[in-house]
């Protein structure tokens, strides 16, 4: 395996350096700090049709609204991605949070149906809960979703042309949760690297 | 103009952060406690790659300040928190609702929304925090009035389609640079400059409100959270500009919604055509639209139960089970943990096998699990039996009462019930005094076993497992017995009774000889004299158990191992065991059939002399004492009386089962004595 040059200052300068990108693009990438460790923070809003809510048992009013889109039911998800270097896998480990509209977290046994529709769902559940655990969040100390790190650098090491291993850790493993990259970044790179051999 | 085709608005939907009932529940429990006072609390909305209309609250929903940044705007409101649910219930909604709208008409009208547009977008939060079950009732109001309709003039159009990019290019640099207050509603002109509303209109002399104005190139903006048609906000904004500027009434207007894209792009913006009505003079806005519809599209209140994360006694279950999810869709995806978690056992003896295999069955994810003993904890018990400590001996604790609440101490989500309770033996005469005791005893006995899944034999002699064995036979319950000697111990599984039919046959395998389970012995079945009393002829050294200390934990390890792959077993308490016929071919063994979790013996004798186990498989002895047709049927058709008769005189059961034909038979068994120590 090739190995990766980089440590937590490498983290750190590329995650700067990704968010700065990010503002450019208006895409909402926030950097956050606690006792000197930081991190990449993103918040994404999902929606789902066809999630039928526990009803309460009383107070049905209705009202005739002729100015009102009859809009057809659906369930918001907000979801938070972390990019966190980790302290002791040394590579950048994806984790998240979720919760529905009306603020429960979306539990372990449900966190498959965000990512993938219905249909899919018996066929992808497993390979999710393949990749997905439960832990404790490594600066907040706080319980988050993580995208299992064990393969993590063997995977990055296949890109010793990387610009930005954030960004290339994100481009692969964020599809899987829905978190998609605007191509933006790429181009910045590519429109970098152009500008410094004229 | 088109057919009056009535312009329509895209609701509000509400997103609450887990950390906006973090506060409520604090704010309730410190600061209001039982006053119900109305609270100012805010919202905000983004109209950067926004879809579905909608608006968030969170913990910083109760600053005093609105935190806005960039494309995220603020909306005001009131919290009305109640104390009881039947207030929450009861109280009138539709008045609720006109309240709120006529403040926002207050609020219009003295000019509040002009200094702040952002109190255009209001709303009214109604809930009631159940703070004991953690359950959060609420229900979110947007008003806006009914009574205000406008029409669509003509249909809509992109931004780039009315300006060039320069000037959209410049607008965006203009809304930037404006406070998001003012950046929610404004107006612009034909080249996108921008005018604040409290610039343009006036509150006091509404008459002269935008006199000089040319509606066809002048644009209303608003920053717009929906995608497709206009969002909620929009209506209280036409409302604005119907009250304060009467010079629009019948007039068409051009709308401007602001949309944010990626790269800080505007595309996404539309302009719209509506043609606002002219009421009377006198006209009053009088009903109000609207609550908030639920996920099911009905107008209705909502519950949010955060028992997941609020109680902390539910996240220990969830996190407890987490390592049990892991093992199941990573290694084991056929893993059935339902069966685990709703079987009910019942453990007789909480010594250090009683206290070892409840602490694995925990570990497991069983969920209900309890004691029946008759001692107390002493001195010496602690170091050996897990769930003890020196306070319970110190205290002189009932075992199964001190277990019991050791097990919800470690998980309080457990179902745990200690029993203290003298297992009534055979051999142990019953008199007058104690016999009325003795019959509440085996009544309680039976029922704590009907209401059973599976029973553990853990008791410190062999007499006191021969009512259970009878019982658990009897009522086809899973039993499992332990049993230790010095450097010994033996874990095996009784047979199912023969009330499980079971019609189809054991594949035949060559070197194998197969037992279905409901022919499996019991504990008895290789012991050819009935129980007498165990403890009476041994030495006091041999009354207190002497093993090898950890052999117990070995031993109840196995004894839960045994029951987790039987309970994966497609045949369950009915799982066949094998054994090897002809000791010469060697590799037989392995082609013992598995199921999921790998084969499942009848029993398993393991030696700490040599670190190996054995695996014997014995059949259903037909005279057995605690098992066989005869003990049963006596059992069924006397019931106590055969009991109390046996516990008089073990030599009761020899002459039903005919077992005194094999008065010479030696015991040549290992005289597997027992668990624990002192209470015996």
């Amino acid at each position: 395996m090739i190995s990766l040059n980089f440590n937590e200052n490498d983290f750190n300068e590329k995650a700067k350096e990704f968010r700065e990108i990010s503002e450019k693009l208006n895409d909402t990438w926030e950097l956050n700090e606690k006792m000197g460790k930081i991190y990449l923070v993103k918040k994404q809003k999902i929606s789902i049709q066809n999630k039928k809510e526990q009803e309460v048992e009383f107070g049905e009013i209705v009202i005739d609204d002729a100015s009102a889109v009859n809009s057809i039911p659906e369930t918001i998800y907000s979801i938070e991605y972390h990019v966190v270097f980790h302290p002791s896998y040394q590579v950048p480990v994806l984790y998240f949070n979720a919760h529905s509209d009306d603020g429960r977290f979306v539990n372990f046994d449900d966190v498959s149906k965000i990512f993938v529709e219905d249909y899919e769902l018996k066929q992808y559940k497993d390979e999710i809960y393949q990749i997905i655990s439960q832990a404790d969040h490594p600066i907040l100390f706080k319980p988050f979703y993580m995208i299992h790190p064990c393969h993590i650098h063997e995977v990055l090491s296949k890109f010793p042309e990387s610009k930005n291993f954030i960004l290339t850790f994100l481009t692969i493993y964020g599809p899987s949760v829905r978190l998609k990259m605007l191509e933006g970044y790429e181009k910045f790179y590519m429109e970098k690297e152009v500008m410094a051999n004229i | 103009m088109s057919e009056n085709k009535i312009f329509q608005y895209v609701q509000f939907k509400s997103v609450v952060a887990p950390d906006f009932w973090y506060k409520l529940a604090e704010n309730k429990l410190n600061i209001e406690k039982l006053d119900e006072i109305d609270q100012h609390i805010v919202g905000t909305y983004t109209n950067l790659n926004a879809k579905n209309c909608l608006i968030d609250f969170d913990c910083t929903s109760f600053n005093s300040k609105i935190v806005t940044s960039r494309n995220k705007f603020g909306a005001v409101g009131v919290l009305k928190n109640l104390n009881t649910i039947e207030s929450f219930k009861n109280c009138d909604k539709i008045s609720l609702l006109n309240t709120a709208g006529n403040q926002l008409i207050t609020n219009i009208l003295n000019g509040t929304c002009l200094e702040n547009p952002s109190e255009l977008a209001s709303f009214l939060l109604l809930s009631f925090a159940d703070l004991k079950k953690y359950n959060f009732y609420y229900w979110f109001a947007f008003p806006a009035s009914l009574d205000l309709v406008i029409y669509e003039a003509s249909p809509s159009q992109f931004i780039s389609e009315k300006f060039t990019d320069e000037d959209i290019k410049n607008f965006t640099l203009k809304i930037d640079s404006l406070d998001t207050k003012q950046s929610a509603f404004f107006i612009a002109n034909k080249t996108l400059d921008v005018i604040l509303l409290k610039d343009a209109i006036s509150h006091v002399k509404t008459d002269s409100n935008l006199l000089d104005f040319d509606l066809s190139s002048n644009y209303f903006c608003f920053s717009d959270p929906s995608e497709s048609k206009c969002g909620w906000v929009l209506r209280n904004y036409i409302l604005l500009l119907y009250l304060l500027c009467p010079i629009l009434r019948g007039q068409s207007i051009n709308i401007l919604s602001v949309r944010q894209s990626e790269q800080n792009s505007l595309k996404a913006s539309k302009v719209f055509y509506v043609t606002l009505p002219k009421y009377n003079d006198d006209f009053q806005f009088l009903t109000w639209t609207s609550w908030e519809k639920n996920n099911n599209g009905k107008m209705m209140p909502r519950i949010a139960n955060m028992s997941e994360v609020m109680d902390p006694i539910k996240t220990a279950e969830h996190f407890a089970m987490l390592n049990l999810k892991l093992m199941k869709w990573r290694l084991l995806p056929a893993l059935n943990l339902d069966i685990i978690k709703t079987q009910k056992c019942l453990l007789f003896g909480a010594g250090t096998l009683g206290c070892g295999i409840a602490r694995s069955l925990m570990s497991w994810g069983f969920s209900n699990i309890s004691f029946i003993d008759s001692g107390h904890v002493s001195y010496s018990n602690p170091v050996r039996q897990s769930l003890f400590t020196y306070a319970d001996a110190y205290q002189n604790k009932f075992k199964s009462k001190a277990a019991a609440e050791r097990l919800l101490e470690i998980l309080p989500s457990v179902k745990s019930h200690g029993h203290v309770l003298t297992i009534p033996m055979p051999g142990y005469p019953i008199n007058e005094s104690t016999r009325q005791k003795t019959i509440e005893d085996v009544d309680m006995i039976v029922n704590m076993i009907k209401d059973s899944d599976v029973l553990f034999l853990v008791t410190d002699s062999r007499e006191s497992r021969w009512l259970p064995t009878l019982l658990g036979s009897y009522f086809g319950k899973i039993v499992i017995t332990t049993a230790l000697g010095f450097e010994s111990y033996l874990v095996m599984r009784h047979g199912a009774s023969k009330s499980h039919e079971q019609d189809e046959l054991e594949e035949e395998i060559s070197g194998l000889k197969c037992i279905p389970g409901n022919k499996l012995g019991c504990y008895f079945c290789n012991d050819v004299t009935s129980p007498g009393n165990s403890i009476r002829d041994r030495t006091l050294d041999q009354q207190c158990t002497v093993t090898r200390p950890a052999v117990s934990n070995i031993a109840a390890s196995i004894s839960v191992e045994l029951l987790v792959s039987l309970l994966q077993h497609e045949k369950n308490i009915c799982a066949p065991a094998y054994y090897q016929i002809n000791n010469k071919s060697t590799d037989v063994v392995e082609s013992i059939p598995e199921s999921m979790l790998g084969i499942i013996p009848h029993s398993v004798r393991g030696y700490l002399s040599t670190f190996s186990n054995i695996l014997p498989a014995t059949e259903r002895f037909n005279q057995c004492i605690a098992c066989s047709d005869f003990v049963l049927n006596e059992y069924k058709e006397h019931d106590k009386e055969f009991l109390f008769k046996v516990f008089n005189s073990a030599e009761y059961l020899e002459k039903i089962t005919n077992l005194e034909d094999f008065a010479n038979m030696d015991d040549d068994i290992i005289n597997e004595l027992d668990d624990d120590s002192d209470s015996g």
